[in-house]
């Protein structure tokens, strides 16, 4: 059960509601192992085994819903179908892309009926922690950025928001989102909230944070260089670009985001020195190869795609959409700027 | 001046993909981290390049992988390709502009194998796709006998270091019998940590020791010197116990199958286990203290300061030692599902005929030329479960075995009425039945040997050149290690039936006789009375009977058995920051401390808090059983009360 903390400070409708949504037994979730050892007579042990049935019937259930759920109906089926050949006949410039984008739409096709799922079945306000936890994780496989936000957003389960594996998927997909300030404020509170042993992958993620905020500076010092220069021709593309860095870099608290030449050029510097050192924060925690690889393309190859696959934070079931999505975003933007690394080794 | 930091960089991210399996792994993503380091690398040679491409595109497969990976990677060593060419233009040098040309060539045959792979998914056939592996099957660097014994043999590197759980299929999940999926996860880091240094085994830094020390420590965990004996009452009580614990978490035997049952290895310490345990606990150990005996010397150089401070970063780079990984890498603890093969009388597996004395010994069975050329027949379980092997007149061998013949649709070695058929009979000259007494799965310790170095070289050879580069092979020193059957342990009170704790085997013997040794056991040598009869009715008056000659040492081989390989795999579960048992989370548990209070009190022949658990299991089980054969009852009860 819930023990809330009866300040009247905070007596709002978010405990209230969280009063009424009374945990049932299978939230208290796990089998207490000192009760075990002092149990004393087998009916004890028959009553907790019936208790297991009933979740493991329960767990089945809602398996079953969601996938019933996420099931297309035979018209949508048939659209993916009919535009996926549409596609195969235009054989367009990036020779089987189709198949990424057909399954892109059925993600996303898949992540909307999940989506009205929970909303029917008020899923956010009701639901217990391992519930709410699958279907992040499904969110999460299906590249459902905005879905798995607002599920975070919306849910009143304390236990699941505080859950750090939550947390973290949360922060992902924030920055995927682009919304890279509100994603590196979240993991900074996380790593003053959490015990040490619960940052497992802030490092990483923060230091991909900073690598994004450098790259979308570096955008803004082109730009602004430009401007200083007297080219005025990419002024239209120059809002776009300052619009981008002010969302990468206006935190919360802060009102102003000075857009000084210097100011920005100080940004692009201070962020990169950031990733590198969360990365090599990261690779002291654990010795892996992966937050060293991304030392390597700090340094060399800067512009690199931030969705990085790998051990460590491909989650997702082998054939999720991010992947696909990053293939179709790579194979938009073919022409990848290898000029910026290039001076950063010359 | 930069290149030279990010080569040592490479060559740590290198270091550190292996300790992640390395070659091994089943994970695409080492595969493609150790290719991407090693483009950084000083030393990295042409021929290692393509090798290691090799060895990743035949990692691949073909029907459950994402293409797209292949472009990833692709895209990933073209940004290194035009930064090195950079750079080479840079500083003219000409060294790194021919690593650029390499590095051409292999992202040429990346591309290659994406479309071949592309054009076999999108057809969908399992044989297109298959064919796709075939140019790029995994080079050997090992020698024949070496290479064979690593692919029928696995670690747990990678599963260790993970920060995703990874868990190792059991029997539950895959065919509803009695070992739950294993899992390693966060939450099983600190206790392992903690045990360790508990133990004294954390700071120690020779792995031979370890491993000694460690057998002690896992058959205390698990109170192993009672469950040696198979046929005893104690294994009994212990199968109960196993089944009743199923039982708790809700999960009936038509259950099992496909459910979620994963059991942490930190979890199962504390409860019970049998060879398979044993043998992922050792494993899990072993890799874990070199993981931290590795990851120790490598933080320091991993503590830079950032871009600001070069010198620093470059000085703490400095102090990384290829040597000491090298050195730790070289030595690692192996598991393996084998069978236990001697000539011993077997009823059916597991059951071996003897008789009980203060442990059970089984009767000796004989099989020679001579009774194959007098016609003695072999038993329906020999013909389908043992190995007969026959030694020629050339010094040659030959392994006869029992295989699926699909025209007969029947399993066993070919036999003429029960007598086993002999190839080049005329030749041979010694025939030797080995039965299968069971299935068993154990640790061997295992040595690289960089000095004995094999002489012959392996040959690579490059697509587009044709230009030969070579590699060379390593030798494998390989010794029995095993945890659950331990003949140094407890050889007073409760002898291990077989010694699989010591001993250097010889890999050859793979080849040559296709098993490997096993050291020894007790049999009984016996003489066969048969029955006596009235002879001119028939009856019997005195029933047939053995009487047993004398004790002796027979010897004991061990088979690798096909499906033993490495099978751990991504856990997709939920959450890992709690401990599992049998697929449910545990609460209210310090593992480290149950075992430090658990010991403590054996040492005063205290009754611990497990015994009293798994007595109340046993209990349970027995419930479930009287439950279910109640309910069957009513059932048939029920289906009889309509047609009466």
């Amino acid at each position: 059960m819930y023990t809330l903390a009866l300040d009247s400070a905070h007596g709002s409708l978010e405990e209230t509601l969280l009063q009424e949504h009374s945990v049932t037994p299978e939230e208290a979730e796990g089998l207490d192992v000192e009760w075990l050892y002092h149990v004393a007579s087998v009916d004890e042990l028959v009553q907790v085994r019936a208790r297991n049935q009933e979740r493991i019937r329960a767990f089945n259930e809602f398996k079953r819903a969601t996938e019933a759920a996420m099931q297309l109906t035979p018209e949508q089926t048939e659209s993916l179908v009919q535009q996926q050949q549409q596609q195969q006949r235009e054989r367009d410039d990036a020779g089987s892309n189709h198949e990424a984008r057909s399954a892109l739409t059925r993600a996303q096709l898949q992540a909307e009926q999940l989506n009205a799922f929970v909303v029917r079945e008020d899923g956010c306000n009701t639901w217990p922690t391992w519930k709410l936890l699958r279907v992040l994780s499904t969110f999460e496989s299906l590249g459902a950025d905005q879905y798995l936000v607002d599920l975070y957003h919306t849910s009143y389960n304390t236990n699941f928001r505080s859950i750090p594996r939550a947390r973290e998927s949360y922060a992902s997909a924030l920055t995927r989102l682009g919304r890279v300030a509100d994603a590196i404020h979240e993991l900074t509170e996380m790593r003053l909230e959490l015990p040490k042993e619960a940052h497992r992958m802030t490092s990483l993620l923060l230091g991909d944070c900073y690598r994004k905020q450098a790259a979308v500076a570096d955008e803004a010092v082109h730009f602004l260089e430009a401007v200083e220069a007297g080219d005025l021709t990419n002024m239209a593309d120059g809002a776009a670009i300052l619009q981008r860095y002010r969302t990468h870099f206006q935190s919360r608290s802060q009102l102003l985001l000075p857009l000084s030449l210097s100011a920005v050029r100080a940004n692009a510097i201070n962020a990169r020195r950031l990733a590198r050192t969360e990365y090599l924060r990261q690779s002291a925690l654990e010795c892996h190869f992966e937050p060293i690889l991304r030392i390597l393309d700090v340094k060399v190859c800067g512009s690199l795609p931030l969705s990085l696959s790998g051990p460590l934070t491909q989650r997702a079931w082998p054939c999720s959409a991010p992947k696909w999505r990053a293939y179709l975003n790579r194979s938009a933007s073919s022409s990848s700027s290898c000029e910026s690394y290039n001076c950063i080794a010359r | 001046m930069i290149a030279t930091e990010l080569s040592s960089y490479g060559t740590m991210a290198r270091f550190c993909s292996r300790k992640l399996g390395g070659e091994e792994s089943k994970d695409y993503w080492v595969h493609a981290a150790a290719l991407e380091a090693a483009c950084y690398q000083d030393s990295a040679t042409r021929a290692e390049l393509f090798y290691l491409c090799d060895t990743l595109l035949g990692s691949i497969t073909p029907t459950m992988f994402n293409p797209s990976r292949l472009l990833e990677t692709a895209r990933r060593l073209e940004s290194i390709e035009r930064w090195l060419l950079g750079v080479a233009d840079a500083s003219r040098n000409s060294e790194l502009g021919t690593r650029a040309k390499s590095l051409h060539s292999v992202i040429e045959r990346i591309h290659h194998a994406y479309e071949q792979l592309q054009s076999g998914t999108s057809r969908g056939t399992a044989a297109a796709a298959a064919a796709f592996s075939r140019p790029y099957a995994k080079r050997v660097l090992y020698s024949a006998a070496g290479e064979e014994f690593l692919k029928h043999t696995f670690n747990m590197r990678g599963l260790i270091a993970s920060n995703r759980p990874h868990f190792i299929p059991g029997g539950m999940s895959v065919v509803g019998s009695r070992v739950p999926d294993m899992i390693f996860s966060n939450a099983d880091k600190p206790i392992f940590m903690r045990l360790l240094r508990e133990w004294g085994l954390l700071e120690l830094e020779d792995a031979r020791e370890f491993v000694r020390r460690l057998v002690g420590k896992v058959r205390q965990c698990f109170g192993t010197k009672r469950l040696q004996d198979l046929h005893s009452e104690l294994h009994e009580a212990f199968d109960l116990a196993s089944e009743g614990a199923t039982e708790l978490v809700g999960i009936t035997p038509e259950m099992r199958r496909g459910m979620d049952c994963s059991t942490n290895c930190a979890t199962a310490l504390m409860l019970l286990g049998d060879c398979r345990e044993h043998t992922i606990e050792m494993l899990a150990f072993y890799d874990f203290w070199q993981s931290e005996l590795l990851n120790r010397s490598l933080r320091p150089s991993l503590r830079g300061s950032g871009d600001t401070d070069l010198t620093s970063t470059r000085a703490s780079i400095g102090d990384f030692s290829e040597e000491h990984f090298d050195t730790v890498l070289r030595k690692q603890l192996r598991g393996a599902h084998v069978g236990v093969l001697a000539p011993v009388r077997m009823d059916s597996k597991y059951n071996p005929t003897g008789y009980k004395r203060e442990g059970f010994v089984p009767y000796v069975r004989h099989y020679s030329l001579e009774a194959w050329r007098a016609g003695e027949r072999l038993s329906l379980y020999e013909l389908q479960n043992s190995l007969l092997l026959a030694r020629y007149n050339d010094g040659s061998t030959r392994a006869i075995e029992p295989y699926w013949n699909a025209t007969t649709s029947y399993w066993g070695m070919d036999n003429t009425d029960g007598v086993p058929v002999v190839p080049d009979a005329e030749r041979c000259v010694e025939l030797e039945l080995w039965n299968t007494i069971e299935e068993h799965t154990m640790t061997f310790f295992v040595e690289e040997d960089a000095s004995c170095a094999d002489e012959s070289f392996l040959t690579m050879t490059s697509l587009d050149s044709g230009a030969l580069e070579q590699l060379h092979t390593l030798e494998l020193k390989v010794e029995r290690a095993d945890a659950f059957y331990n003949e140094l342990h407890d050889r007073d009170t409760f002898p291990s039936p077989y010694a699989f704790g010591s001993g250097r085997v010889d890999l050859n013997e793979l080849l040559t006789l296709g098993t490997l040794d096993g050291g020894s056991m007790k049999a009984a040598e016996v003489d066969d009375i048969p029955a006596r009869l009235d002879e001119q009715t028939g009856v019997e008056l005195e029933p047939a009977r053995v009487v047993v000659k004398r004790i002796v040492d027979v010897p004991v081989r061990l088979k690798l058995l096909a499906f033993s390989q490495r099978s751990d795999a991504p856990a997709l579960g939920d959450d890992d920051s709690s401990l599992r048992l049998i697929g449910m989370n545990l609460t209210n548990v310090d593992v480290a401390a149950e075992l430090v209070r658990e010991s403590m009190q054996e040492s005063r022949s205290l009754p611990t808090r497990r015994e009293h658990l798994l007595k109340n299991l046993e209990q349970l089980a027995l419930y479930c059983r009287e439950e279910r054969k109640q309910q069957e009852e009513e059932k048939k009860r029920q289906q009889a009360a309509p047609s009466s």
